[in-house]
């Protein structure tokens, strides 16, 4: 009866290892109250301690999964007319390919028989690449008029590299649709996937919806961000100097201009740089090396037009702001 | 303005600042509420009480305080040293005397909250009894707070003209006498 | 019920009490002492606890107010105003911004702030006028003033 059904699931669930449980549970007569449990759970708890948590599983591993239904899903998800055909070439990675060509081999199916006709996404991805590249240098370029092309090139670089791509990709589900050899998916695997879905965009929907699909999923992640965190510069004062002279303006002067527990171990320092006796910018710092090099760097956010205060970047809904954007993607 | 980096603007934020203030003829308690204010750093928009903003205060010239009324006969600092028959009790003359410093403490220790926090911040205060500062305190100084009471002009600080051209309510006759 | 054997009677009586007591000091592990493991100790404890946490959910509201208010006065008192006057001004001229709302913008935006207690100000400056008067005695009153000059 009861004991019987709670043998055959101990043996089920557990296996061998926990027989000795169930063994005594069959002696105990148990209807109610689960004396059992106990034991179990405590067993349970040190077994999840050993083997640690159970490998994650993909969701199409899972009960209820329709790989069409979900792409389909996916594009009407985003608000974008993908051509499925397309959309799911995007997501087949040649690594896919390779396992499940040899999966197949393994089991003995016969390669001509059942061929597997997919085509990979390598074409599509560097396409989409391309694209954003290109996309976002001409985004920064009209957004940040002023901004070298070192800056540029490393904002680009920053938005294009695997970790803000992978996290985009992973918010948007692009992960569980991925066809991967392994299923956590490498970061690489799915930062040519996401290429390959702009690609795929690109192809069925134009450029122009490519390029919204860009600037409301990649070029948002810029918002909060520092441009000295994306763009490396070790020597900011030589930096400013150089821009400055090209615009003919009268080189800095550094000036202490506040100080604050100058002898204790939390000193801080306030510089201000005076160029021809007006303020270009002033910067806190621990030491009065630190405080100049900060200032530098405000001043340096000022020329560039990034600091705090700039007008906030349109991400407005696409009817009204047409014009320039295409301007600004058929000029690529 | 502020388009400082993330850790400089941090640190900028937190930074600890050194007021200065000056006791001369200021009354003690109007020195403390000053004083406690910005040792716990009630005076910054970031205030929270864990986080720990308070400032340092230097308050010089506690020697030369001044209180009002007949307080310095007749305010009583009371104490108990915990043995038997230990009760001190001194006036605020007798105080001041032994001990210039402690009657401007006093008065910001008890104006303080009364947590685990109120010796750190008694910590930050620094209390000289003259006007010269010792050279790693002056270097850190970053503002001097107003006095919070204007100090009256003695008599002797007037010229004879300022005297003679002073309003008077009545001319006293030839033969008075002043005692 | 039905029990084949004695022992198995004996076992199944009564309630499984290690689950009942494993309940409550699941939230008393983080106590101090035999509290957290002696459930005699424990279950006062966490009754005490429980208590304590009701009230806070009310006490949390206030101190949080005081907090809010605590900061505005802070920024206030940096652009000359105190806080009552900062306040009661905002309310005259209809902003209806809260003490939270107010207290960030001072914290994360200062100018706002400052514009804040600039529009505050100038209401201020209104109301003095207005309660000041143009100088001049309400007619009717006959008044000492009027006598001196």
């Amino acid at each position: 009866m009861a004991s019987g059904y709670i043998l055959n699931r101990g043996a089920l669930t557990l296996g061998i290892h926990c027989q000795r449980v169930c063994r005594s549970v069959t002696v105990t007569q148990v209807r109610e109250k689960k004396r059992w449990m106990r034991a179990y759970t405590y067993l349970m708890a040190k077994k999840l301690k050993l083997e640690g948590p159970p490998p994650p599983k993909p969701r199409s591993q899972h009960p209820n999964w329709d790989y069409h239904a979900e792409v389909q899903a996916f594009s009407t998800r985003l608000h974008e007319n993908f051509s499925l055909q397309l959309l799911k070439t995007a997501f087949i990675n040649p690594c896919y390919l390779q396992a499940e060509q040899a999966r197949r081999q393994g089991l003995g199916v016969d390669s001509e028989l059942t061929a597997l006709d997919l085509k990979n996404n390598i074409k599509l991805s560097a396409k989409g690449a391309d694209f954003t590249k290109s996309f976002l240098i001409d985004w920064c370029r009209a957004s940040f008029p002023s901004l070298p092309s070192d800056g540029v090139q490393s904002i680009v670089g920053h938005l294009s590299s695997s970790a803000v791509v992978t996290n985009v990709a992973r918010n948007l589900g692009i992960e569980d649709l991925t066809m991967s050899e392994v299923f956590p998916v490498p970061d690489d695997v799915l930062h040519s996937t996401f290429m390959a879905v702009i690609g795929a965009l690109l192809e069925s929907s134009g450029a122009e919806r490519t390029g919204f699909f860009l600037r409301d999923f990649l070029v948002t992640q810029l918002i909060g961000k520092d441009l000295f965190d994306m763009w490396t510069v070790v020597n900011p004062m030589g930096l400013l100097m150089k821009e400055l002279s090209k615009r003919n303006i009268v080189l800095p002067e550094p000036r202490l201009i506040r100080s604050a527990g100058a002898s204790t171990v939390l000193p801080l320092y306030f510089v201000a740089l005076y160029s021809d006796k007006k303020l270009l910018a002033q910067g806190p710092g621990e030491t009065i090396v630190a405080a100049e090099e900060e200032a530098a760097r405000v001043a340096l956010r000022k020329l560039y037009g990034y600091t705090e205060n700039r007008r906030p970047f349109d991400f407005s809904p696409q009817q009204q702001h047409e014009q320039p954007l295409i301007q600004s993607v058929s000029s690529s | 303005m502020s388009s400082f980096s993330r850790s400089a603007q941090q640190w900028a934020t937190f930074a600890r600042s050194w007021f200065v203030i000056d006791a001369r003829m200021q009354p003690p308690g109007k020195l403390a509420t000053m004083c406690s204010v910005r040792l716990q750093g009630k005076h910054k928009p970031i205030y929270h009480a864990l986080s720990d903003c308070g400032d340092h205060v230097v308050i010089i010239n506690s020697k030369h305080i001044a209180f009002s009324g007949n307080k310095w006969e007749q305010k009583v600092y009371s104490s108990h040293t915990g043995y038997p028959g230990g009760f001190r009790q001194v006036t605020a003359v007798q105080l001041h005397s032994k001990d210039p410093k402690a009657i401007v403490k006093l008065a910001v220790y008890g104006m303080l909250p009364k947590n685990l926090h109120r010796r750190t911040m008694m910590q930050r205060l620094h209390i000289f009894p003259e006007d010269e500062l010792p050279d790693d305190i002056r270097a850190n100084l970053t503002e001097e707070l107003p006095q919070p009471r204007k100090i009256p002009r003695k008599l002797s600080e007037y010229t004879q003209e300022e005297i003679d051209a002073f309003p008077k309510l009545w001319i006293p006759p030839e033969n008075y006498k002043m005692q | 019920m039905v029990f084949l054997t004695l022992s198995c009677w004996i076992r199944n009586r009564g309630p499984d009490r290690y689950w009942k007591v494993q309940e409550l000091l699941k939230h008393a592990r983080h106590f101090r002492g035999r509290k957290n493991r002696c459930y005699k100790l424990a279950v006062r404890a966490v009754r005490r606890a429980f208590v304590y946490a009701t009230n806070a959910r009310r006490l949390k509201k206030r101190n949080m107010r005081t907090l809010w208010i605590t900061r505005i006065a802070a920024a206030s008192r940096e652009h000359g105003m105190k806080y009552p006057a900062l306040m009661h001004n905002l309310t005259k001229t209809s902003v209806q911004l809260n003490r939270r709302v107010v207290s960030d913008l001072a914290v994360t935006e200062p100018r706002s702030f400052l514009s804040l207690a600039k529009l505050a100000r100038a209401r201020q400056q209104e109301g003095f006028c207005a309660a000041l008067g143009d100088g001049k005695e309400p007619p009717g009153v006959f008044s000492r003033v009027v006598l001196l000059q």
